[in-house]
């Protein structure tokens, strides 16, 4: 708590200023809306700030709340989808969703394994090096390696079959 | 030959188009952030004595529970003296198509003129298309004895200024007539209703009676993407109880530019209804008609009654019609993220002391057909409207007595009015964004309540 003064209320809204715009538009291509991206970017943000004095590299932690964040969302789409379907699987299915070039790739993506698809979006996206993945994910360096390989092969053979 | 495109580097490659904070976020984020500092600590100092304070309110959670609703694009509810007829418009975390300021249209309500309202406005109903333009509807004036004092007044900045609109020719509700609640699909298109149906397509500047409806009452309507829907609803209560004892419905759907009403095929039966259980979402609505959960498509298409999972069905809840006429505890609806649906079971009335049991939280991850139950709902006083916060997920709860919330769906506490609770506590709740939120109290006297905080604390707005 004693970390808690003025000077750190600045460096949040330094780091804000600096990260909010790149993050929220990261997320934005991973949803359907500029109003989700700006939630997740919020929230992730609200999270971050109640840690604030307990971390060492906010930035790393700030995407993994957002990655997380869009898993969930991924997740209850999802869900809804597929319950909807459930409901309805009497009648023809509405077209509910209206794919745009980059949801194609995201679909690919959100249909990766958990592990592989949070080292993928987080090294291959977010930009960040194998190194920190792995502090980030809390695995060893030579995992994270194998894990992007990994997503990589799935996602050019999911690419493949589609093709 | 060349080599074949890659598109996953291409869309790798592609750089991330920048999003501007809104003005403000910073300063709501840290507010929230430090709030939820506050509650962890004091949540791990005192979490026995919360505990057992929140169980001693139980036995004051009352019967008759009434509606309320959050959607996805737009937020909005209302109130009426004997029941309360909530609404809710729409904004919600995972909005696929949130409706914004410069969708179709000049902005919401504000007559050229700008002329501030009259008071005291007495709030039956709030509708926020955005976390700034939004508008309020109610009797304003104190000579409203003889004759309408129905007015509208709208605001471009979440309540921070309001001014008038025109408004519906019509009165207070009053049986088969009047008007009191009000939704707006965008800053153009909006509609009052409950109990007469009127629509706008001006912003509000000019109402016109929509003919051509199904006999009945329009006891709730929500908005969502391009279309609205409404509930009419053939129902006996007199005077400002329009929607009181209705026994059968019939839902109805529109373009927004559209006042054809069309029925919506498998939304309809001789079940009682009640305001507030029509809920929408981006791409799914649901329907709380008697114990039976219907839900289907708001891109048009047939509704269906869901079933669901018998082992895991909320006693409020049935798979049957014949089942769903009998005796039926109160129950609030409200979707959350995608998929995600949370139930407020009241319990059952007891029949020597004619008490109602507590109110039992469950959530369905989803849309209805697998539930879990989360819960008992600490939370004193008869509950009115339950909404859910977009991403958060924080749940708000608005009670005769007061608004409580809930961020882990277990905990629930009270929340921050800056005063005491208003005569008769709260008619509804609607959560516009994460932390945006409004509340109209049971009867209000010129003022609604705001959040701004993901419903921790709020303070009162008065419309002048």
């Amino acid at each position: 708590m004693a970390r808690l003064r003025s000077g750190d209320h600045a460096a949040a809204e330094e780091l804000f200023n600096a990260s909010y715009p790149r993050l929220a538009g990261w997320v934005r291509r991973l949803v359907d809306d500029d109003e989700t991206a700006h939630e997740i970017a919020s929230e992730a943000f609200t999270r971050l700030l109640a840690r604030w004095s307990g971390l060492d590299n906010p930035q790393s932690y700030l995407y993994m709340i957002a990655t997380n964040l869009v898993r969930d969302h991924w997740r209850k789409t999802s869900r809804e989808r597929r319950a909807i379907r459930t409901m309805t699987a009497a009648g023809p299915l509405e077209p509910a969703w209206q794919p745009v070039q980059d949801v194609d790739v995201r679909d690919l993506i959100e249909g990766l394994p958990p592990r592989l698809r949070s080292a993928f979006l987080l090294h291959y996206y977010a930009g960040f090096g194998v190194k920190e993945v792995a502090a980030m994910l809390g695995r060893p360096e030579g995992t994270v390696k194998a894990d992007l390989h990994h997503a990589r092969a799935r996602l050019k053979a999911a690419v493949g079959e589609i093709a | 030959m060349t080599e074949p495109r890659d598109p996953i580097d291409d869309w790798l490659r592609t750089d991330v188009e920048l999003m501007m904070p809104r003005p403000g976020a910073f300063e709501q984020i840290h507010r929230r952030a430090r709030r939820r500092k506050a509650v962890r600590a004091t949540s791990s100092a005192a979490g026995v004595a919360i505990l057992v304070a929140a169980g001693a309110a139980l036995p004051q959670v009352a019967s008759a529970l009434l509606p309320s609703q959050g959607s996805q694009a737009n937020v909005g509810g209302a109130t009426s003296p004997q029941r309360s007829t909530t609404h809710p418009p729409g904004g919600r975390s995972t909005r696929p198509s949130p409706v914004s300021t410069s969708h179709r249209g000049r902005a919401l309500p504000i007559t050229s003129t700008a002329v501030p309202p009259v008071t005291p406005f007495r709030v039956s109903s709030v509708t926020f298309v955005n976390q700034s333009v939004g508008a309020v509807i109610g009797q304003a004036g104190s000579t409203c004895a003889t004759g309408s004092c129905t007015a509208v007044a709208g605001t471009p900045n979440y309540g921070r200024s309001w001014w008038m609109a025109g408004a519906p020719r019509a009165g207070a509700p009053n049986g088969d007539y009047g008007v009191s609640q009000i939704r707006f699909l965008d800053p153009r298109d909006g509609w009052a209703y409950g109990p007469e149906l009127f629509a706008t397509h001006d912003g509000g500047a000019t109402w016109t009676k929509v003919s051509g409806l199904p006999s009945g009452r329009v006891i709730d309507l929500a908005t969502v993407g391009s279309r609205a829907f409404a509930v009419v609803a053939t129902c006996t209560g007199s005077g400002s109880d329009y929607a009181g004892d209705c026994t059968s419905f019939q839902l109805v759907s529109a373009g927004f530019d559209s006042d054809r009403w069309m029925p919506v095929p498998g939304a309809a039966a001789s079940l009682p209804v009640r305001p507030g259980g029509l809920q929408l979402t981006g791409q799914y609505g649901y329907l709380l008609a008697g114990r039976i959960l219907y839900a289907g498509p708001v891109t048009g298409g047939a509704w269906h009654t869901v079933t669901g999972n018998a082992a895991t069905r909320p006693p409020c809840l049935s798979a049957t019609v014949a089942a769903a006429r009998a005796r039926q505890p109160a129950a609030l609806i409200a979707p959350g993220s995608p998929g995600q649906l949370f139930l407020a079971c009241g319990g059952a009335v007891s029949a020597r002391q004619n008490v109602p049991g507590p109110l039992t939280l469950y959530e369905s991850p989803d849309s209805g057909l697998d539930w879990s139950r989360k819960g008992t709902i600490a939370a004193a006083g008869t509950p009115t409207s339950l909404a859910v916060a977009p991403v958060s997920g924080t749940l708000v709860l608005t009670t005769s007595s007061g608004i409580f919330s809930s961020a882990d769906q277990r905990d629930w506490r009270p929340a921050g009015l800056g005063g005491p609770v208003p005569t008769g506590g709260f008619a509804f709740v609607g959560m516009t964004t994460t932390t945006e939120g409004v509340a109209v109290p049971a009867d209000s006297l010129g003022e609604i309540f705001i959040t701004g905080d993901g419903g921790l604390d709020w303070q009162a707005v008065v419309i002048k």
